[in-house]
Parts: structure tokens; sequence; C-alpha cells
């Protein structure tokens, strides 16, 4: 039962994957085409398949479209977390002391501010888009990053061998990248993949307020802040990308929990 | 106890300060001329030179920081530019809004999550918990802003029960009110509950292990029974700090749901100072936000010692 | 009163105890002594009625003319606490934390003798004051982590014996206490059922334990019983290898120097055949791949051994 939760995922996220690689090289129509002419096909049409919007622009592309808007401000947002968090929980652990101290205070500053409400004051000052998706996310993924890589190190710092090591004269940094680096891997992996999930979601929601994804980039978000204007004529426009929002999320967690009990089977436990 | 309130209580001001450094950092220091974001390139120089007098920017950040905490720890926040009104005000109003929003939702979310938690784990691996597992996983994976669209479709559109978006305020009376903020409660609380549910189960399963729970059971207590009266209690533990880290999850739901629904909130309010470059609003409320969830966080950890006889001890 | 005939429980199919049958009454006690894995917890566990879900139970368990292995859930709810009482091994963990000991007390008075919660915690007082408790009232508001072992332990026997049961199961009651505690302990059971009158099944690992405590004993290896008897009988003329090496493992034992039996009990699925004991005995031969029966030696005395009389 337990494998079923990553093949799943993996499937799920592989699709999600593929539909934003497909996307950079090819949709049934270009996603930001209008077409006044057939405004609001609903879906199961021959030419649009999944209907089109109040602009008549084919709603299928701009899934395929947004799946790679969504997935690149994700990935950066998450790349942004994991380097900086896992190098600030790598230092804590293996100085400890004030550095720990300072990073655990400033841990919690940052936890007070979600990505939504710190996307929207940096979109005062840096203006809304992409790059600040992926700041505010992002630093939201620090000290999440942090606590795992920190306890995840802590934890490789007392076995014996690492003891040996620093009887044998190694440095902390030469220790961290040798020995505890490679030893919270799969932690991180696991992490980074929820993170992830939550990352398309939030993205998801800064789109939807505008401060995400600009247009004329399609994205996930955006498409259901415009289909709330026409949900009484044309509730398909909200059904679809919600629906790609919460399958890809869907995927990447069950991926993350299949990883974490395969690498894991200790914390397999009674989940 | 009293000794670790004062400990906690200073932690949570340091982190309010810290934060409200950064804010100041940001919306203050990082623009350069947070007037002329404000006003725009286009702004007349005497408006300008007006609104920089009012924003104290001819005086050094230093003092201008201070200036805005000393007013904001006597409830004074300023006056908002766009609206020509004290901020203080135009918060108290919208948190007539948000924080019975808010708490709607923690109520629903506890009220599904811990019944099904519980049913969950005390039919493990049969079909109920099969259930609840897939309907959390599912829970946890949907935007709650759609599950708000989705509401309104379902039960404003299709079914015309409840208002789909606005806020009749509380004059109109308690009913009408409640009423408005049913859907947008309900798809704030029902992400949070399937996060929940998941937590409460394996907390429960864990719990049922447990020795005491043995005792119970040969006191006479039914499996339910010594599950409750005595699991619960302990089980509780994980429970509460999910409700506090989810708190901030919460926050920025709220400012998405306030937004679908139209519901005149502080989540409403910051987006529309960020629509009006209202700085000095933008500021507040920003603070405001981040407080509650150093607050929340706060409590969290005072409750694991209420909950928890073992750490009243050791904090004693 | 309590009539266990052919009572044997498998894991997850495995077997884990063979076939025992022993009878008690009122007044009279047992013990029931073996090394870490022996089957013991899962004999008292399935007396009332608490296996754990993987375990099946066969024979009979005639408890007061019933038989506790087919009366339903509800049933059995309405004699666990009531009629049968149960003392555990840890009094670490086998307190819930979170709550009052004198709560913890009353709660199977309200459940099962309709009490009100001050006559309840008011009873409850006065049991924690049976079980020695000193200044009992003082401590009806503690919880268990304000309790020395010992005490707790007490508030477990307090829990057991709150509604008068006339079965009480003590599952190494003292195993998880300092020495001196223990005889204390060991000294307050006896006192307890005497002055009640009830049946008491003493479970150890360690034979002294039981020594002075019950009057019959049953000794169980591997899931299997090996011998049992009158207490003094089987210490002072052990007939199955295993019960001597027990008695030579025993601190104290006769002046005698300590010896530890070699070997530890085999985990479920990997007991041998024939003799159980057959990779750690001392005289097992070519016989002993034949599995030896229990076999009645004198009057109210048995022992599974194929070379029983080869003992000194
Ligand atoms: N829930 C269970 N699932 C699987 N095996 C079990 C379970 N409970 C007990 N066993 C196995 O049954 C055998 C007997 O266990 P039992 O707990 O009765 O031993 P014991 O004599 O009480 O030992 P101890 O002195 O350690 O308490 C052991 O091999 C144990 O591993
Ligand atoms: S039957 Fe054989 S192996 Fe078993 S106890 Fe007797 S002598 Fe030892
Ligand atoms: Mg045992």
């Amino acid at each position: 039962m337990k494998r079923t939760a990553l093949w799943l995922g993996a499937a799920l996220t592989t699709i999600v994957v593929a539909m934003a690689l497909v996307a950079q090289a090819w949709t049934p129509h270009a996603p930001n085409r209008m077409n006044m002419r057939a405004r609001f096909v609903a879906p199961g049409d021959p030419v649009h398949w999944l209907g089109t919007d109040h602009f008549g622009r084919d709603i299928t592309s701009m899934i395929l479209a947004g799946a790679w808007q969504s997935l690149h401000v994700a990935v950066l947002a998450v790349a942004l977390g994991l380097g900086v968090g896992v190098a600030l929980g790598l230092a804590a652990a293996a100085r400890r002391g004030a550095i720990d101290a300072v990073l655990m205070r400033a841990n919690d500053v940052v936890f007070a501010f979600p990505a939504v409400l710190s996307a929207l004051v940096l979109a005062a000052v840096l203006g809304a888009g992409a790059h600040t998706a992926v700041i505010a996310i992002g630093v939201f993924n620090i000290p999440v990053f942090a606590r795992v890589a920190r306890a995840g190190a802590l934890q490789i710092w007392a076995r014996d061998y690492v003891v040996a090591a620093r009887a044998a004269g190694r440095g902390w940094l030469g220790i961290t990248v040798i020995h505890v680096l490679p030893n919270i891997a799969g932690l991180l992996v696991v992490q980074a993949t929820i993170q992830l999930a939550l990352a398309i979601l939030a993205e998801a929601g800064l789109s939807f307020l505008g401060v995400g994804i600009q247009p004329p980039a399609p994205s996930w978000g955006r498409m259901l802040s415009d289909a709330q204007t026409y949900l009484d004529r044309a509730p398909h426009l909200a059904l679809v990308p919600g629906a790609a929002i919460a399958l890809a999320v869907f995927g990447l967690n069950l991926l993350g929990d299949g990883l974490r009990d395969w690498l894991d089977p200790k914390l397999r436990r009674t989940r | 106890m009293a000794l670790f309130l004062a400990r906690r209580l200073a932690t949570m001001l340091a982190t309010l300060m810290a934060a409200s450094v950064v804010l100041f950092l940001v919306l203050d220091i990082l623009p350069g001329d947070p007037a002329l974001v404000m006003l725009g390139t286009e702004a007349q120089a005497d408006t300008l030179a007006a609104l920089r007098r009012q924003m104290g920017l001819d005086q050094p950040a230093l003092t201008r920081y201070l200036a805005w905490i000393g007013g904001v720890a006597v409830g004074d926040f300023g006056l908002s530019y766009t609206w020509r009104l004290p901020v203080a005000g135009l918060i108290l109003d919208r948190m007539a809004v948000t924080v019975p929003l808010a708490a709607l939702a923690i109520v629903i979310s506890t009220a599904i999550a811990i019944p099904a938690g519980v049913l969950a784990a005390a039919s493990h691996g049969r079909a109920a918990d099969w259930v609840i597992i897939a309907a959390s996983q599912i829970g946890v994976a949907v935007p709650n802003f759609w599950i708000g669209i989705l509401l309104v479709l379902g039960f404003s559109i299709g079914l015309g029960w409840l208002p789909s978006g606005g806020f009749p305020g509380w004059e109109a009376g308690v009913g009408p009110a409640i009423a408005a903020l049913i859907l947008p409660s309900l798809a704030l609380a029902l992400p949070q509950a399937a996060i929940l549910a998941r937590v409460t189960r394996s907390s429960v399963l864990e719990v049922v292990g447990e020795d005491y729970i043995r005792t119970a059971r040969a006191k006479g207590l039914s499996r339910s029974q010594a599950l409750w009266r005595h699991g619960l209690r302990n089980a509780l533990i994980p429970i509460v700090t999910i409700i506090g880290l989810q708190f901030p999850v919460l926050i920025a739901g709220a400012i998405l749901i306030e937004n679908v629904f139209a519901l005149p909130g502080l989540g409403r309010l910051i987006f529309q100072a960020l629509g009006q470059r209202d700085l000095i609003v933008l500021k507040d409320v920003a603070l405001l936000l981040a407080g509650l969830v150093i607050l929340v966080n706060s409590l969290v950890d005072i409750t694991y010692t209420l909950i928890d006889p073992r750490l009243r001890g050791r904090v004693a | 009163m309590l009539d266990v005939r052919d009572l044997a429980i498998a894991i997850n199919g495995m077997p884990a105890l063979e076939p025992v049958s022993f009878s008690l009454a009122r007044g009279q006690s047992l013990g029931i002594v073996g090394e870490s894995g022996s089957g013991k917890s899962l004999l008292a566990l399935a007396l009332i009625g608490l296996l754990p879900p993987a375990a099946k139970a066969t024979g009979v368990i005639d408890f007061e003319g019933r038989d506790l292995l087919t009366l339903d859930e509800a049933a059995l709810c309405q004699i666990r606490g009531a009629s049968i009482g149960m003392v555990f091994q840890e009094p670490m963990t086998a307190l819930n934390p979170a709550q009052p000991i004198g709560r913890q007390v009353a709660e199977g008075l309200v459940l099962h003798r309709g009490l009100d919660r001050m006559g309840a915690a008011a009873e409850a007082l006065r049991l924690l004051e049976r079980v020695r408790i000193p200044g009992a009232a003082g401590r009806m508001a503690q919880y268990p982590h304000e309790l020395s072992g010992g005490q707790r332990q007490r508030v477990g026997i307090a829990i057991a014996l709150a509604c008068q049961p006339t079965l009480l199961l003590a599952d190494e009651p003292t195993t998880a206490l300092d020495v001196t505690v223990q005889a204390e302990i060991l000294d307050l059971l006896a006192d307890l059922a005497a002055e009640d009158g009830l049946a008491l099944v003493l479970i150890s690992h360690d034979l002294g334990v039981v020594a002075t405590t019950t009057a019959r004993v049953m000794v169980l290896y591997a899931g299997q019983c090996v011998e049992t008897g009158p207490t003094a009988d089987v210490l002072a003329n052990p007939r199955h290898p295993y019960t001597a090496g027990l008695l030579r493992a025993m601190p104290g034992a006769a002046g005698a120097r300590l010896q530890t039996i070699p070997g530890s009990v085999p985990p479920l699925g990997q007991r041998p055949t024939g003799c159980s004991f057959r990779d750690r005995c001392g005289l097992a031969d070519a016989a002993c791949a034949e599995r030896p029966d229990l076999i009645a030696v004198a009057p109210g005395r048995h022992v599974a051994c194929h070379h029983r009389d080869q003992l000194p």
C-alpha cells in the first residue's frame, strides 16, 4: 500500500512536468490568442478540448502553458529556500552557540510572514511579478529548510564516525560536506518535494491576487480570478484550473510521502 | 510558571520588534522615497512635499521608526493617506470581519478534523480509515480560494442558499452577518481540517498503543471510552502544535478568501492598500498580521504546559 | 471460580502459548514464572480479554461460570475492573500522565459502582490509604510524574482493587522497582489478597518473588508449561532442568553461586522441534527430539521432561 503513494505521486508529477515541458514546444493553440467569435466555448469541443474563456482563448493551451509558469516559480522559490536554508541550518548545527540561537530567533520572525503577506509587502516596493513571488515564497521556505537541515545534521554530528573525524582534526566545514550533507540529502529531497507542492499552492494564490505571474503569461491562479467574474455562465473556467492546481499539489504530496517512507522505513510508523 | 511566562513574553516582544524592523526596512528604507512610491512620478511637487512632511521623511530613519513603533504601542497607527482616516479605526473596523472569520474557520476545522481523525484511528486499516486518509490527502492539495469559488458555485449560484460575497456589517444583525461568513470560513476551514485530521489520526494511533490505555481498558472502559477519556488529552499536544503552525497559513488564506468573497476584512484592506500604494496602511496591517502569528505561536507554547502536567512541573 | 482448560494463544498463526490448564478458587494464589518472552503476559492478557489484535486464544476460560473467550465485548467490559483487576508491569507508563491519580482510581468506581464524583473521590482516597500511600489526601490531585515508582505501583494496585474484584492479575508488578520497594509491594499484594479473599495470579520472571507470595506455581518456557506444583515443593525439589536453572539463577539461592542459564528464550516461530528447551538443556539427548508431555509425578505436581528423574 505504501508504494502506491510513491508510484501514483511519481506518475502525477511526471504528467505535470511533461505538461510544462510540452508547453515550451507546442500547445494546441497559442495560449494568448484571443478569438472574440469563440468566447465561452464549453469543454468537449473538437477544436477547443477544454473550452475557451471570455476572450475566446483556448483553455487547454493556457493550462499547459500555466504548468510551466507555475513549476518555474515554484522550483526557483524552493531552490532559494533550500540553498539559503540548508546552508544556515548546517552552519547552525556545526557551530551551535550564538549562530544557532540567532538563527532560531530569525526563523520565528520569517515564520510570521506567510508568503502571501510578504508578497503583498514586497509587491509595493518591487512591483508585482514572478520575481516577487519567487522571493516571497523562497524566503518563507528558508526557515523550513534551515530547521530540517539543522535537526538532521545534529543527529549526524552525534555519530561515532563524525566524532572520530573531529578527533582526527577535520574542520567543521569538511565534516559537513563529507559526512553530514550526504546523510541528510534524502531528508532534504523529501522536504523539497513537499515544499514544491506548497509553493505551487502559494504561487497560485499570489497570481490569483494579481501579485504573482503577470499577463500575458498564462497562470492557473489568474485564470481562477478571471473565472470568478463569469462563474454563473461559464463554471468550467473555474473548474479546470483549480483541478490542475489540485492535481499538481496532490501528486507532489504523494511523491513526498512515498519518498519518505521509501527512504526511511523507520519513519513509516503508523501513518 | 511565572518565570516561564515572563520569558516567553520577552521572546515574543523581541520577535515582534524584529518583525517591525524588517517591515520598516522594506517599506520605508528600501524604496528610497516612500512618498514618491505612494504618489507616483507625476505627483505635484507640493503634494509630494506635504506627504513627505506627514510621513516625517525629513527626519532620520531611526526617529521615524521610533515614532512609528511608539505610536503603534499606544494604539496610534498613523493616518491613512488614501482613506484620510486614522489607520487604527480602519483596522478596528476590518478586525470585526477577520477575527470572526478566522475564529469560525478554526472552530469548523477542529470540529471536523478531531472526530474524523479519532474515527480514522479507531478504525485503523479499515474502510473508514482509508476514506478519511484519502479525503485529507485531497483536502491538503486543494487551494482554499478554489474551494471558496466552488462553494459559491454550489451554494450561491446553484442552490441560492447563501450570499456569494460581500458583508452586510454587524449592524445588519448577527444572522445576515454570520450567513455572509459561512462559506468563506468553510473554504478556509476545509484544507486546515484535512491537515488537522491527519495529525489527529497519527497522534491518536500513537497514543492507542500506550500502556495507560491498556490500564483504562482493564478498568472496564470500552475501546472508545478509553480513547476519548485518556487518549485525546495526550494526543492533543501534536494537534495543538499543528493548529499553531498552521496559523500563518490561516492568515494567508484569510487574505485570499476575503478577496474571493469581497469581505471587508484585514486581508482585503492590505490588498486594497497595495492597490492604492498606501504604504502606511500596508505597513501597519502587515505588522498586525505578523504580530497575530507571533502571538498565536506564543499562546501555543503556553498551551503545551497547560495540557502536559509534566511540562508544568518542569517550568515551575 | 477460575477454571482454565487448554488455553492456547497464537500470534499471527504462530503458537505463542501451548495449551495450559489450571484452576483457582477464592483465596488461592498462583505464581507464573518464566524468562522474558515465555508468554506470561499473553496468558494474563487473555485472562482479562485484552490480547493484542494479532493474538487469537482458544480453549476455555471459565470465570464464575462464564467462558470469557465466548463473551462479547460489552460483557467483558462489565467484568474487567469489576470482577477482575489487573496490575501492570511498568508503573512509569501504566498511568495516564495527564490525569491526577485520584481521578484515575475513582474512574472504575464511577463506571462499575455508579458512584457520583464525590463518593468516588472519597472511596479513591480510602483505597489510596489502603495501599499505604503516605499522605494520600494530599496526593489525590497529583500527577503520576510527581510520584515515585513504588508509589505509582501502589496507585496501580489501588486501581485494580477499586471495585473489589474476585480475581487479581499482577503482571510483574515489581520488576521495574528497587529491591527494597519490591518486597514492600509484594507484602502489600499478599496482605490485600488475603484480606479480601481474592484469587491472585502473580506473574514474575523471578522465582524468588513467587516463592514468598503464592501457594502454587507454574513455570512457563517458550510458551509451554514445563512444571507446576505447590511453590514450596517445586522450589525445594525442582524436577525440570529449566526450573532448576531458574533456581540457580536466583540471587541468594541456598548458598550457591549465581548461575544464569546460557542462551535465551527463542522467539516465536523459531522454537526447536521436540522439547522446546532442548537447545539450552544440559540433559538433552536423542529422546528429547520427541516433545515431552506434562506428566503427573505426584498429586498436584506435573513436569514435562523425559529425564525428570535425573535431576539430583
Ligand atoms: N502484540 C504482539 N505481536 C507479536 N508478538 C507478540 C505480541 N505480544 C507478544 N508477542 C510475542 O509473544 C511472546 C510472548 O510474549 P509475552 O509478552 O507474553 O512474554 P512475557 O513472558 O510476558 O515476557 P516479559 O518478561 O518480557 O514480559 C514473545 O515472543 C513476544 O515477542
Ligand atoms: S526433555 Fe530433554 S531437553 Fe527437554 S528439558 Fe527434559 S532433558 Fe532437557
Ligand atoms: Mg510480560
